[in-house]
């Protein structure tokens, strides 16, 4: 279970967030909307304890303090997040990320198995096999690169997956590849999963159990997916209006 | 693969070969003609004056990598006509080095690459003259100096980049850059859960293999950095 209590994020001297709260329990589905640059992406790297956010309040994660914690233990406590830009790194292939992460992990690979499990998934989330052996998304496309981390994803089992805007400049093919999996992954291992995004597709198809606005720099509102439909229909502006917010 | 083993100063021709060096002398002239591939790995403390003479329309691409320890390296390239030069020397330094790159070209439609990429830990700093001379009434040249440094000490490293040209039609360009270990690509890794010495690992070893298309040398270069 994942709680943050009266979370407050600077970024260069600019808060972003201040007295952030949110709940999410094992096995749930969240749904994290707001308009440009009201902090969604801060409160996913926020979670990860980013290096240059100045945070007060308090992020506890299994009933463990992950403030302050570094972002490697926090991904090895089993906190996934799948990024909106994720960088290419030059020099350093994928199956070297993977060997490694899975060695933070103690998990010994073997490296033919290993093989055999990367070809499967990037054959079913339609990845070229030359995937595996190519330096880190460099030259991939942006969706590729959003693939590129469902392949790290499916790998190393999560039991919390943050999907930042995981659908944003991918073509319906792709974004309909990427669901599939996340929804048998979902099935079969039951992570929690927070998801921002601006489109209803992907949340009519995860089905959250809770969908969140952010405005004036916290959680200010909180529904069904019918709120997710609303907000789809009539915009950020309306929807407020007629709650009074 | 051919190895030569060079004691003595000598004057070495090469002709369309890929060869492994090994220099256990001071002065070395290298003569090269047609397409030439050389391999070269440093793991003893060397003062090394190396000059190479790029013969009318040879190529050569010299891939040197210098593991940790420090030196000094006086490299003179002459280049004549229709040459293609591509010189990769990376460094895993943990001590001083110098490398002093004189460029000169004599002739025309002549292609130079120096691409020096230096990876500094515990005493590693480096000094780098990348000297370049394009001569009068000389047409088509190219030359391309990158010099990189990561520093991971507060050493002081000094790049010196002169570029003198005598003809108008010529394109020379110098760039360096000196940083610490890019942080975004840190946080990125660990993402992943991959522990802080691990992802500098990774990063040092793409930072210094990337100089490199050649499995030979790669392969080599990675067998010393997994010892580290």
């Amino acid at each position: 279970m994942l709680e943050i209590k009266n979370l407050s994020v600077n970024v260069s001297d600019k808060c972003i967030l201040k007295n952030f709260n949110l709940t999410i329990k094992d096995g749930e589905i969240h749904a994290l909307l707001g308009i440009n640059g009201s902090g969604k992406s801060t409160i996913c790297n926020a979670i990860l304890n980013h290096p240059e956010y100045y945070k007060t309040g308090k992020i506890i994660f299994d009933g463990k303090d992950i403030t302050n914690e570094h972002p490697e233990n926090i991904a090895l406590m089993g906190i996934f997040l799948v990024s909106q830009n994720p960088m290419a790194i030059e020099g350093v292939n994928n199956i070297e990320l993977i060997r490694s992460a899975l060695a933070s992990r103690n998990e010994k690979t073997n490296i033919f198995k290993l093989n055999e499990q990367i070809n499967e998934i990037l054959k079913n989330i339609n990845l070229d096999l030359s995937f595996a052996s190519r330096d880190v998304n460099v030259g991939a496309s942006g969706g590729e690169r959003k693939k590129n981390e469902i392949l790290h994803l499916l790998l190393l089992k999560p039991k919390f997956i943050i999907l930042d805007e995981i659908d944003s400049g991918l073509d319906i093919d792709s974004l309909n590849i990427i669901i599939k999996s996340l929804k048998k992954y979902y099935n079969e291992y039951k992570p929690s999963i927070l998801i921002i995004t601006h489109q209803m597709k992907l949340l009519s198809s995860l089905k959250p159990n809770y969908v969140h606005v952010i405005k004036n720099k916290k959680i200010s509102m909180t529904g069904s997916l019918d709120l997710a439909k609303k907000i789809e229909n009539e915009g950020f502006n309306e929807t407020f209006k007629v709650s009074g917010e | 693969m051919n190895k030569i083993v060079i004691d003595k100063d000598k004057f070495l021709s090469l002709d369309n070969e890929e060869v492994i060096i090994q220099l256990n002398t001071d002065n070395i002239n290298l003569n090269i003609l047609g397409n030439v591939i050389i391999n070269e790995i440093v793991t003893k403390y060397k003062n090394i004056n190396l000059k190479i003479t790029m013969n009318d329309n040879s190529s050569l691409i010299y891939n040197r990598y210098v593991h940790k320890v420090g030196g000094k390296l006086n490299l003179e390239i002459n280049s004549n006509n229709n040459t293609k030069l591509i010189f990769n020397n990376s460094f895993y330094l943990k001590n001083y080095y110098k490398i002093y790159v004189y460029n000169n070209i004599l002739g025309n439609n002549n292609k130079n690459t120096i691409d020096i990429k230096s990876f500094n830990v515990l005493n590693g700093k480096i000094k780098a003259l990348g000297y370049v001379d394009i001569f009068k009434n000389t047409n088509m040249n190219n030359l391309v100096e990158n010099f990189n440094i990561i520093t991971n000490n507060d050493e002081e490293n000094l790049i010196i980049p002169s570029i003198i040209a005598n003809s108008f039609d010529v394109d020379a360009n110098h760039f360096t850059t000196i940083s610490s270990i890019p942080k975004s690509e840190l946080f990125y890794l660990s993402l992943k859960g991959i522990k802080e010495e691990e992802s500098k690992k990774l990063l040092r070893n793409s930072f210094i293999l990337k100089n490199f298309n050649n499995d030979f040398i790669k392969d080599k270069i990675k067998k010393l950095l997994e010892k580290e």
